[in-house]
Parts: structure tokens; C-alpha cells; sequence
């Protein structure tokens, strides 16, 4: 009834919208799409504090199948637009981006945990100072 | 287009291969590592053999002329788009004006730049390959050079902007070979220690062959052959008792005795063997073979499937 490519148009209107939960009923098929409440939101974020999600559905990866060793961990420093886990839907993966350049705080997904769209990801507190790439 | 900045090796632009020309003496040429070729192709949307470039040493680096949607699979090259570093088997949008870098390879021996619509060279007979020894096919016949510019075909496929990647075997087994016509004349002691022994993979090893190094395979009396038909994925021996296994640019004919021919479903994993590797085979039969086959391409379909429906997805989330 309802496809994974038509579930994250609808998890975007939901998003939108501000629906945090929905239920479809189709003959015996029962679906329901939640999205979780930030753990963070209570905590009054600050500027600098910044909450990455996930950008779709899929098994969470805090490295490249290829590269085992490059796991970004509470305490590193990263750079903006740096890769920090991956994101695998079938055979195939996405990547998780800071969006801004600082210290990871906080990692909340654990590898091979099911993500859905939005789920927090990481914390990174940011740095004022411009961001050097490694 | 894309403009070859670097380039100290012998990179070529390749496809799946020039085939049907057998009986004239020509052999296919075509991708050292078909399966990385083929998920570069479908991380973009391309038609699976679309032509790409395959680059077998590094450093290697190009400019984007025009934006464009590419792949780079095969090899990890530590590759880095205006300095920011690509994860393996990825694909994602490059701007005019940006540089691609690939460093000397950390796993692999091979890295394949595919891109959106696939590299626009002419087809002759069928293929866009290069064919090396005999200059034709490819860009002018020859390996790319410093200046040399390439188009593309061109496609409106749009990837998200942090890119799309995929998940290749990363299996460390043993190559899968069937007994060839001549196994049966080497000695029992020989064809034990064919399967049993590691080869090591010599420097004397290219797109046409390489040339194995261990314990010398006896035959039980040494034999002569007239020259016959010879198909990538032979493994021949000559009288030293060194194997060599026929590639891509294998010639046509040969006249040494065969102990046994790779299954095509395992010959893209020789194109990522590096001279020094060890390799090890083992026995399997057709049908065995023919398996392998159906299953490495449900694997390439299901890499194309998913990848198409990441890209709608990200297309429609993104209007």
C-alpha cells in the first residue's frame, strides 16, 4: 500500500505539518509513522549546540563498510560538512553531514540501530572559530 | 566535459567490452573490474555498461568543466573533491571548476570514474572500450593524457548533495576456477597443490595477464599443443610450471596447455589483486559457475533498484 519511496514524502509532511503521529488503516494492513521527540529539545538548546538527524530511512553505520577504522566518537573534533556515519538502505548508503564545525558531544544512534527520518544522530557543540579541515 | 590534469598511468576509458570479434582475431578489452564499472553506472542512473574510465595507479586528478553527477567505485583512492574527502564507492554532483584527486590506492588496484550518462567517445564495433594493442577504441585509441578532455553523454539524474555510495562483496575467498581441458594431464601431486598452495600475483602482471609465481605444475609427460582459442580467464601454464591467467587484453590464440579458467563472476576480483597479493583458487564445476553468475548480477540489479529509488526519494523531498 504504502512504498518506502512514498513514506519519506509523507514522514516530510509530517515534518512540515508538525504531525507527530499518524495512522493508515488499508484492508488488514495496519501503518503507523511517529516521529520520535527530540531527546534534546527539553534541554534548551544553545546556538552553538547543534542537533544532526538523519536525513532518511535506514540501518545506521558509524563507519564505511571500507574503512572501519574512521569512527567519529564523542570528543572529536569535525569539520563542516564532514561525513559522520552512514546512513544503508539495501546495498546502498548515504551519509550523515555535520552541518556545522565543532565537538561531537553527544552520539546517540548506535551502529545497526533503525533510524527514521529526523532521528537524532549526534550532538556537536560548535566552535566559533573558523573550521579547519583534517 | 572533464579535463585529465594528471595522469602517470595507463588510464583508459572502458565499458564491458568489445565482444563478437572472436573469429577475427580480436580480442574484447573491455573493464579489468566489470562489477565496480557497473555500480558506478547504476549509483548514477546510467545504463550498466556505460563507458567510464578506469585508472589502475594513482595519482590521477581531473577538473570538472561542466557540473555533472560521477561515480568513483573500484580501488580505495583516498579520493578528495576539492580537498574534501570521498568515502569509497561513491557517487555524488561535482561543480565546473572543482578537482578531483585520487591518492595511491589503500585497498584495490583499480578505481573507475563513471559519470552521469557515460564518457561520450565513439563506439567501434559495438564498444567504447580501448583497445591497446591494436590503438583503437576509447579516446584516439591510447591511454589518456595530460590535457585530453572528455564529454559525456550527459543525464538529468540528480544525486542528493553529500552523495549516494554503495555496499560492495568485500569477500577474501578464494578465487573460483573449473578444471580446464589439460587438467587432467598434470600430475595428481600438481593438481593438489594447484588448489592448495597460495600463487603469488608477480610484477609482470597488466590488462593482458598475469603471470603467477609458486611451486612449478608438472604435467605427467610434457605436451605440445597446436595454437587455439583462448577466452579471458584462462589459466595457462607454460613449461616453467608458472601459471598465467589470461585478462581482458588476453590475446585470442595461445598454445599452452590450460589447468583451468576463472568463472567470470569471480575475474572482476583478479582486476583488484595488486602485483605481491596471493591468491588462492578453488574447484568448482558449470553449474557452480553459472550460479555465481545469476547471483553477482541480482546483486548489481538490486544495487540499481535501491539506488534509483534513493535518488526519487531525494528528489522529491528536495522540491
Amino acid at each position: 500500500m504504502i512504498s518506502p519511496d512514498n513514506m519519506t514524502h509523507i514522514l516530510g509532511w509530517m515534518q512540515a505539518a508538525g504531525i507527530r503521529d499518524l495512522s493508515v488503516w488499508e484492508g488488514n494492513q495496519h501503518l503507523r509513522l511517529q516521529l520520535d521527540e527530540s531527546p534534546v529539545t527539553a534541554e534548551a538548546p544553545t546556538t552553538e549546540r547543534h542537533q544532526i538527524t538523519s536525513p532518511g530511512q535506514g540501518r545506521f553505520l558509524a563507519t564505511h563498510p571500507r574503512r572501519p577504522a574512521a569512527k567519529v566518537e564523542r570528543g572529536d573534533q569535525i569539520s563542516a560538512g564532514q561525513i559522520v556515519a552512514y546512513l544503508k538502505a539495501g546495498n546502498t548508503l548515504t551519509a550523515i553531514t555535520a552541518s556545522i564545525g565543532g565537538t561531537v558531544t553527544q552520539v546517540w544512534a548506535n551502529d545497526g540501530d533503525l533510524l527514521g527520518y529526523a532521528t537524532p544522530v549526534l550532538i556537536i557543540e560548535g566552535s566559533t572559530e573558523p573550521c579547519t579541515s583534517t | 566535459m572533464i579535463e585529465i590534469l594528471t595522469a602517470s598511468s595507463l588510464a583508459t576509458v572502458q565499458d564491458k567490452g568489445r565482444h563478437g570479434y572472436y573469429r577475427h582475431g580480436l580480442g574484447t578489452a573491455g573493464a579489468m573490474d566489470p562489477v565496480a564499472l557497473a555500480i558506478g553506472n547504476a549509483l548514477l542512473g546510467n545504463p550498466l555498461d556505460a563507458a567510464g574510465v578506469e585508472i589502475p595507479v594513482a595519482p590521477f586528478s581531473l577538473r570538472f568543466l561542466t557540473d555533472m553527477c560521477f561515480a568513483l567505485t573500484g580501488a580505495d583512492c583516498s579520493a578528495a573533491l576539492d580537498g574534501i574527502r570521498l568515502p569509497p564507492d561513491w557517487a555524488m554532483p561535482a561543480k565546473a571548476g572543482q578537482v578531483l584527486t585520487l591518492s595511491p590506492a589503500v585497498s584495490g588496484c583499480r578505481a573507475y570514474l563513471c559519470l552521469a550518462g557515460g564518457v561520450d567517445v565513439p563506439l567501434v564495433l559495438g564498444s567504447r572500450s580501448t583497445q591497446l594493442r591494436e590503438g583503437f577504441g576509447g579516446h584516439e585509441g591510447r591511454p589518456l593524457q595530460q590535457g585530453d578532455k572528455l564529454y559525456v553523454v550527459g543525464s538529468s539524474v540528480s544525486l542528493p548533495a553529500d552523495g549516494l555510495g554503495a555496499v560492495v562483496p568485500l569477500e577474501d575467498a578464494a578465487i573460483r576456477v573449473m578444471p580446464a581441458a589439460e587438467y587432467e594431464s598434470f600430475t595428481p601431486k600438481s593438481q593438489e597443490q594447484f588448489w592448495a598452495e597460495p600463487w603469488k600475483v608477480t610484477a609482470q602482471s597488466n590488462r593482458a595477464g598475469y603471470r603467477l609465481s609458486g611451486t612449478p605444475l608438472e604435467m605427467e609427460t610434457p605436451r605440445e599443443l597446436r595454437s587455439h582459442g583462448l577466452v579471458p580467464g584462462v589459466i595457462q601454464v607454460p613449461s616453467g610450471g608458472q601459471p598465467i591467467i589470461q585478462l581482458s587484453d588476453a590475446a585470442t590464440m595461445g598454445g599452452y596447455p590450460k589447468i583451468g579458467t576463472v568463472i567470470e563472476a569471480d575475474r572482476w576480483r583478479l582486476g583488484q589483486v595488486r602485483p605481491g597479493d596471493m591468491v588462492r583458487f578453488a574447484k568448482v564445476d558449470y553449474a557452480q559457475a553459472v550460479a555465481a553468475e545469476k547471483h553477482l548480477a541480482a546483486y548489481i540489479e538490486a544495487v540499481a533498484t535501491t539506488a534509483a529509488r534513493q535518488r526519487g526519494a531525494y528528489e522529491r523531498m528536495s522540491r
